[in-house]
């Protein structure tokens, strides 16, 4: 594989990242409309067109949005498409199999309608716009495991494996857990082999297991939920959460233990964490500093080897970053938010 | 003024009504005055309520764009395809000065993350919040649904209970004294004319005894 060539195209698309200047104009801007103004100016300009033909206002946004990171991410993986990087973006990008294939499956609980499921599909992972049509047109959720297994999906193990132990409807959330597990095991086996862009993305993943797991035992532990509830919500493979410790956090319900905890495994990000902040704040606002953190390092990424996965990974989590800064800031200005109030919300600028 | 027959037995009859009505009269009052109290009782916890309910609302509101803002609408529109359901609420009565008011079961729609059905792993806590808060917001809309009916109920009655006081301060008891003052002055009348008759048979015999 030309890595020189495909770090080049990726180097080409990242200019194309809005810069921190553009997103403070977003910010000034009074209005949605002079927003959707700004937006067409940048190289959001086509994303916009089209959107704009069947949508207007805030939907418009979402829909160009949506468009762009799908559009971008389908491009980045047509660069290293058969070449030895596909399955490493490819883990990356599974996560939105992952949530297509929840959204499908609780829609298939409820009966919803598959034209109201089709809004919520995203095709920007590895299964395309006409496999996930034709998942959604499943009349049930065993339907879809076996259309799954029968095209030779990789989903399907973790599924098939975990139907047999579901009783009724409401146990659905079971199959999610095992997507979950599914999703974390099998990155953990492909980057298992010792190389440097293995490494690098290894480290990413087993960083974002511990931030999982922390942020899971939080609102775990907030709800009081027994460790035999929670037993299958913990993932393993990360670098500082350990299983025992997790269960015995939620066994003794004791929040010195989970301070501790936090202090031990939040990568220096809750070090001023004490008790009263964890009875007065909300989870919400552990996690905006979670997703900052995975943020900050998924883009730093870039600073490894020039040749290596760095770049290309960096600038996944920097379009991420993007498209939700600018979505934060359309909502915002829909609902007449003040700049401080955006500036607030704003995952990493 | 009602018909009636000027008699003895008929003025015992409409006094007696009198005193009936009378009676009436002051439970009915009493019956206002306690319907009042608890009117005002109910009043005061359903303004509490009110208010609480306009920041709960204010609150899951603002929780709900800040999850639509970050995580995408889509990302909150398949959480909810995990959650949806129907709210089932037992209702039962219970008796306040002999109204029926509707108690609606005191049941909690909170949930925890285990009961929401989804996995907390690929769902954010920002959209588990905006569930919570609106849970919250569902709890008091039950609870205020139970004191605004039974406010509309004892509102409804102390209206027809204040009717039937006036009906009868204004109306049916001066209409039965009125009567009563009618039978008494006819009684009284015929009394005076037959003491008049008895005097003028009087004379007249008297007359005749002298002419013989």
């Amino acid at each position: 594989m030309d890595r020189g060539y495909v770090n080049a195209r990726v180097r080409g698309m990242r200019s194309r990242i809005v810069s921190n200047d553009f997103i403070i104009r977003l910010i000034d801007d009074p209005d949605i409309e002079s927003l959707i103004d700004d937006l067409e100016l940048s190289y959001f300009r086509e994303d916009i067109e089209r959107s704009s033909l069947l949508y207007s206002g805030i939907n418009c946004v979402e829909q160009a949005l949506r468009r762009n990171i799908t559009r971008n991410f389908q491009k980045l993986f047509s660069l290293v498409e058969g070449k030895e990087w596909e399955s490493l973006i490819e883990i990356f990008l599974s996560k939105w199999d992952i949530a297509n294939l929840k959204t499908i499956i609780r829609s298939k609980k409820i009966h919803a309608r598959p034209d109201e499921v089709l809004e919520c599909l995203v095709p920007a992972g590895s299964l395309d716009e006409a496999t996930l049509i034709e998942l959604n047109r499943e009349p049930d959720v065993r339907s879809v495991i076996n259309l799954l297994a029968t095209w030779r999906i990789k989903y399907a193990i973790p599924l098939t494996r975990t139907m047999k132990d579901i009783k009724d409807s409401t146990q659905t959330f079971l199959l999610e857990y095992a997507l979950d597990h599914y999703y974390y095991d099998r990155a953990l086996s492909l980057l298992s082999k010792e190389t440097y862009d293995n490494s690098i993305l290894r480290d990413l993943i087993k960083t974002e297991i511990d931030l999982v797991n922390l942020k899971s035992l939080l609102i775990l532990a907030r709800d009081k939920i027994s460790p035999a509830d929670a037993e299958h919500i913990y993932i393993e493979g990360g670098n500082q959460t350990k299983r025992i410790e997790f269960l015995r956090i939620l066994e003794n319900n004791l929040i010195d233990d989970l301070v501790e905890y936090c202090k031990k495994t939040g990568y220096g990000l809750f070090q001023d964490i004490s008790r009263d902040s964890i009875l007065l704040s909300r989870v919400s606002a552990f996690e905006r500093e979670i997703d900052r953190f995975l943020v900050k390092k998924g883009v730093s990424c870039a600073y490894n080897d020039p040749l290596s996965i760095g770049l290309p990974l960096s600038y996944l989590w920097e379009k991420f970053n993007e498209v939700t800064n600018i979505r934060i800031i359309a909502w915002c200005k829909e609902t007449g938010l003040t700049d401080e109030q955006v500036r607030e919300e704003l995952v990493y600028v | 003024m009602q018909q009636c027959s000027p008699t003895r037995m008929e003025l015992q009859k409409i006094n007696s009504q009198v005193v009936l009505a009378i009676q009436g009269r002051d439970l009915l009052r009493q019956k206002m005055d306690a319907l009042i109290q608890e009117f005002f009782l109910i009043m005061e916890s359903a303004t509490r309520s009110r208010d609480e309910l306009e920041k709960t609302a204010e609150d899951a509101r603002r929780a709900l764009l800040i999850a639509r803002a970050v995580d995408d609408t889509i990302t909150l529109k398949s959480a909810s395809f995990a959650t949806k359901r129907s709210v089932v609420i037992d209702i039962h009565g219970r008796k306040v000065m002999g109204i029926n008011i509707p108690v609606l079961e005191k049941k909690s729609f909170r949930k925890t993350v285990i009961e929401r059905e989804y996995s907390i792993i690929g769902v954010s806590s920002r959209i588990d919040e905006t569930a919570e808060a609106y849970e919250k917001e569902l709890d008091l809309v039950i609870g205020l649904a139970e004191t605004e009916t039974a406010l509309r109920k004892i509102s409804h009655e102390i209206e027809i209970t204040k009717r039937r006081v006036n009906a009868l301060e204004e109306v049916v008891i001066p209409e039965l004294k009125e009567t009563g003052r009618y039978i008494r002055t006819t009684i009284e009348e015929r009394e005076r004319e037959d003491i008049f008759r008895l005097k003028k048979v009087k004379k007249i015999l008297q007359k005749k005894k002298e002419k013989m």
